[in-house]
């Protein structure tokens, strides 16, 4: 790969001027330059039969063309270019310029030296290892936090030594590369222990990502700069060789006091129990407990890490200079010692969390609740949790049988036991089987087909849930219309299974793979718009627009879990009359689910009808901020309109339903609905509000009152009761605002529009920022009304 | 007048196209640039003009090793001519301005030893 290194010989100099002279004898020495470029006369010398001398591997020479080449420039007109066909100006924009320092890495300042006068053989002081072991950390932290190698760990002087020479094995990997006389302290190799250690750390972590089907750079670089990190060599010897290095920490001599005894030891054994936790290729059920032991040894290094003394000299940009690196210089990257903890202990703990999938209940619906906890988790996990979190739900100890999809629309669409999906049905001779045989294989090979089809879009969502929230956001939008391909495919499935079904009397729910997909695309879309308001990309002069959006998808929803739960009425009247009262629970149980599902979207599409109203009462009176989105007019810019709602334009065309994008929403006649009438507290529209806070709040209340269990989310039943009180938090708030501005409309005296109006409510709106404690839940921004006392309003 | 002028500007014509033609069939070769700073970029020429700033691609830098480096090799090896590498390492496209190139070489594949 490496060119060889080049020569300063300049031997075949007089051949530069060879070609201008085709007379001259060292032309001959010119032979067939498989370039070609040489002149015709060359190709007349060339004899016949050249093949029977010619050694067909090719030699190379180095020949002098500076003054050839120079005239050659300077013949050129100003502004020509000679350049490859394939070389594009838009790519040597990428370019790096050499001497230019900002861009080249290699360039020396006068006086300048490449290398670090840094001696890494010197004796330490064990405060000065403590103190470089620490800052190793706050680089390894940095490197999580997305920053490369080069401006971390890697201008580490040590590290770099160990790895300069392309170690293959532990032993190999040395500070230097001579026999060194066996130093008196032992500071070095417990130092060296602990690099190495650091060192296969990264090689874990890059690994883990990298292993992920889905990952970008611009979270987490993974670039080592042609630097192997050990990659070949097993976990246990790095362990191994920190355990070894522990015990000797014993034998440190009398005069090292036990408190930096400790503080070593506790560093060495943090190191190994990462190693551990992050050791590939342990089952998901097994991973439990791995991250507690590396949070203990945390906190005992947070506290004895004033014992340390930092060593800047031993970190340096100059090494940058070495690597393999397409870009400039950038400078290292600082990071607080308490900061690095802190980040330290948000990726165990959330690394700790992801590795509690493998606990709760073997159900897709149950693995989507506790995704979606996990991506709302603050501060958002960095990449490295992120793909832990992947590789765990990717796992084979994962599958629900029988296959994901199947088991997912299995629970959500038909009832338990029902003859579609139960397998003991889909043995053509199957005891009791109502139907006939042949058309149970028809369905059961339509399922298996269906099955196969949804893998790839459920996939693909459940890769969205592993990114942080921007990414997961953008990724929906596309994972969403993937979907909307499904809905054909699952149209297919669904009359193949009615026509296979006859006129049997199973009253299953009409188009059931449909139904599965709609229910699941809505969800998504909700998703979206919630996603929108939480990465504060709504503006509040868009509110009223988004909400009414959002209550008019989730309305969409349940329209769709309606049939499903009709469907179930002479599922349990059979069953009735049949008295099986086991099958009969557990289709009672099922229903009880959906039921909740049903009251959650209703409660839910409640709220976001209330709140856009809402919105639209309080723009319309200037109490939020019109934003340039506004026009003069007060409506929505058409063109702005159709930006915002690309996501879901053209979504839902074979829904057999509405678009689900709504043409333009006119709030003029609205606005001056509300202008007219508003000053009359009684009016309708006020009514209408408050009607729709009481039903979200009722069907929110059952929801509660149900379960976590009851939607499928019992492995992240904290945080799902927790969500599900802050919409009901969410729900008060907004009724008291409501309450609040209709007592300033009764008390206000009003005979005109206008400021002047406006000023005599005497109240002012506040949409909660991030962060603050009204905002109960990041989705759902419910506008406070503030009372403004008579010297404020002036 | 004119004819003088005529034979001046197809002279000129005349040189820039030998010119481009010549640095043309130097295009996709590799080229070593020595810089003013002593260093010295091994790559593939991708393109010039006329103030000979030249962007070479897949490019390697190589760095002389430093006095103390030789001085360290010959006295441990005992060997006045000790070998000792150079300092290489991958930096993928650049541009080298003209003004800092000092010296430009060919590196040429040829076949056998030659038919002389």
């Amino acid at each position: 790969m490496t060119a060889p290194p080049p020569t300063n010989d300049t031997q075949s100099a007089s051949l530069s001027d060879g070609h201008a002279h085709p007379s001259a004898p060292d032309v001959a020495q010119e032979p067939a330059r498989p370039n070609g470029g040489i002149e015709a006369a060359h190709k007349t010398q060339l004899p016949l039969r050249l093949a029977l001398r010619q050694q067909h591997v090719p030699k190379s020479r180095t020949v002098d063309i500076t003054e050839r080449f120079t005239k050659a420039c300077s013949a050129l007109k100003t502004g020509q270019l000679v350049k490859d066909e394939y070389f594009t100006l838009f790519e040597s924009i990428s370019a790096i310029e050499i001497m230019d320092p900002k861009m080249d890495s290699g360039m020396l300042q006068p006086g300048e030296t490449l290398e670090d006068d840094y001696d890494v053989m010197r004796p330490l002081l064990p405060e000065e290892l403590i103190g470089i072991i620490d800052q190793l950390l706050c680089f390894e932290m940095a490197w999580h936090q997305g920053y490369p190698l080069s401006q971390t760990l890697f201008t580490s002087i040590y590290i770099d030594r160990l790895l300069a020479s392309n170690p293959r094995t532990i032993d190999d990997a040395q500070f230097t590369q001579k026999d060194a006389p066996e130093t008196e302290t032992p500071f070095l190799d417990i130092l060296r222990a602990y690099c190495l250690g650091v060192i296969k750390s990264c090689d874990l972590v890059i690994a883990k990502v990298q292993s992920t089907d889905y990952y970008e750079e611009e979270d987490f670089v993974t670039q080592t700069f042609n630097r192997s990190l050990f990659p070949n060599l097993p976990v246990e010897d790095f362990v191994e060789m920190l355990d070894y290095t522990m015990d000797k920490v014993d034998s440190l001599p009398s005069e090292v006091n036990d408190s930096i005894r400790m503080a070593i030891k506790d560093r060495l054994y943090f190191r190994r129990q990462l190693l551990l936790a992050l050791y590939l290729d342990l089952p998901p059920s097994e991973l439990a407990g791995s991250w507690e032991p590396v949070l203990d040894s945390v906190n005992g290094m947070a506290v004895s890490a004033q014992l340390g003394q930092s060593v800047q000299s031993a970190f340096s940009t100059k090494i940058q200079r070495r690597l393999a690196s397409t870009v400039p210089p950038r400078p290292i990257v600082e990071l607080s010692f308490r900061d690095a903890v802190a980040q330290l202990k948000n990726i165990i703990n959330d690394c700790s969390y992801a590795s509690r999938l493998a606990a709760i209940p073997k159900l897709p619906a149950e693995y989507e609740s506790f995704l979606w906890a996990f991506a709302a988790r603050t501060p958002a996990p960095l990449c490295y949790p992120r793909a832990y979190m992947a590789r765990i739900l990717m796992d084979e100890e994962m599958q629900t049988p029988p296959s994901i999809p199947f088991a997912d629309f299995e629970t959500l669409v038909f009832p338990p036991h029902s003859p579609i999906t139960d397998p003991a049905d889909w043995h053509p001779v199957a005891e009791g089987s109502t139907s006939s045989p042949l058309s149970k294989a028809r369905i059961a090979r339509c399922l298996d087909l269906f099955t196969e089809q949804a893998g790839g879009p459920l996939y693909e969502y459940w890769t969205a849930l592993c990114q942080n929230k921007c990414r997961l956001r953008r990724m929906l939008t596309r994972v969403v219309r993937t979907w909307d391909k499904l809905q054909t495919q699952a149209q297919a499935a669904d009359l193949e299974i009615e026509s296979a079904l006859g006129d049997s009397d199973h009253r299953e729910p009409c188009n059931p793979l449909s139904l599965w997909v709609q229910c699941k695309k809505t969800f998504m879309l909700e998703q979206i718009v919630l996603l929108g308001f939480e990465t504060n990309i709504h503006l509040p002069g868009e509110y009223a627009l988004m909400y009414t959006f959002l209550a008019r998808i989730i309305s969409r929803r349940a329209r769709i879990i309606q049939p499903i739960i009709d469907s179930y009425g002479p599922v349990l009247r059979n069953l009735e009359a049949a008295e099986d009262t086991q099958k009969l629970d557990d289709v009672k149980e099922r229903l009880r689910h959906i039921e909740t599902l049903l009251h959650l979207a209703k409660g839910t599409s409640a709220l976001a009808k209330a709140l856009g109203d809402f919105y639209v009462v309080l723009a319309s009176l200037d109490l939020i901020p019109r934003i340039t989105l506004y026009e003069k007019s007060d409506e929505f810019n058409e063109n702005q309109y159709q930006l915002r709602m690309r996501p879901f334009l053209g979504l839902g065309a074979e829904d057999n339903d509405e678009d689900i994008v709504p043409p333009l929403p006119s709030f003029n006649g609205k606005i001056t609905r509300c202008l007219l009438r508003i000053r009359d507290p009684d009016e309708d529209i006020w009514s209408e509000i408050e009607d729709q806070v009481r039903i979200a709040r009722v069907e929110i209340s059952k929801v509660k009152a149900a379960g976590a269990g009851a939607v499928w989310a019992s492995g992240v039943k904290e945080e799902w009761e927790k969500g599900v009180d802050g919409l009901l938090k969410s729900c008060v708030l907004l009724g008291l605002g409501i309450a609040t501005f209709k007592d300033a409309l009764k008390k206000a005296d009003i005979e005109e529009f206008g400021w002047q109006w406006l000023k005599r409510l005497g109240v002012r709106v506040e949409v909660p920022e991030v962060g603050s404690a009204w905002r109960y839940l990041e989705g759902w921004r419910v506008p406070r009304i503030v009372r403004v006392e008579e010297k404020d309003g002036k | 007048m004119a004819t003088a002028l005529d034979n001046t500007s197809s002279q000129v014509s005349v040189e820039n196209a030998e010119a481009t033609s010549y640095l043309e069939d130097l295009i996709g070769s590799e080229l070593r640039i020595h810089t003013s700073d002593n260093r010295v970029f091994g790559g593939v020429l991708k393109c010039t003009d006329k103030d000979r700033n030249v962007i070479l691609g897949v490019t390697y830098e190589y760095r002389e090793p430093s006095a103390e480096a030789i001085r360290k090799a010959v006295e441990e090896s005992g060997n006045p001519t000790a070998p000792v590498n150079w300092i290489s390492r991958f930096v993928g496209l650049v541009v080298v301005p003209g003004e800092h190139i000092r010296k430009i070489e060919l590196q040429e594949k040829y076949y056998g030893s030659g038919y002389a």
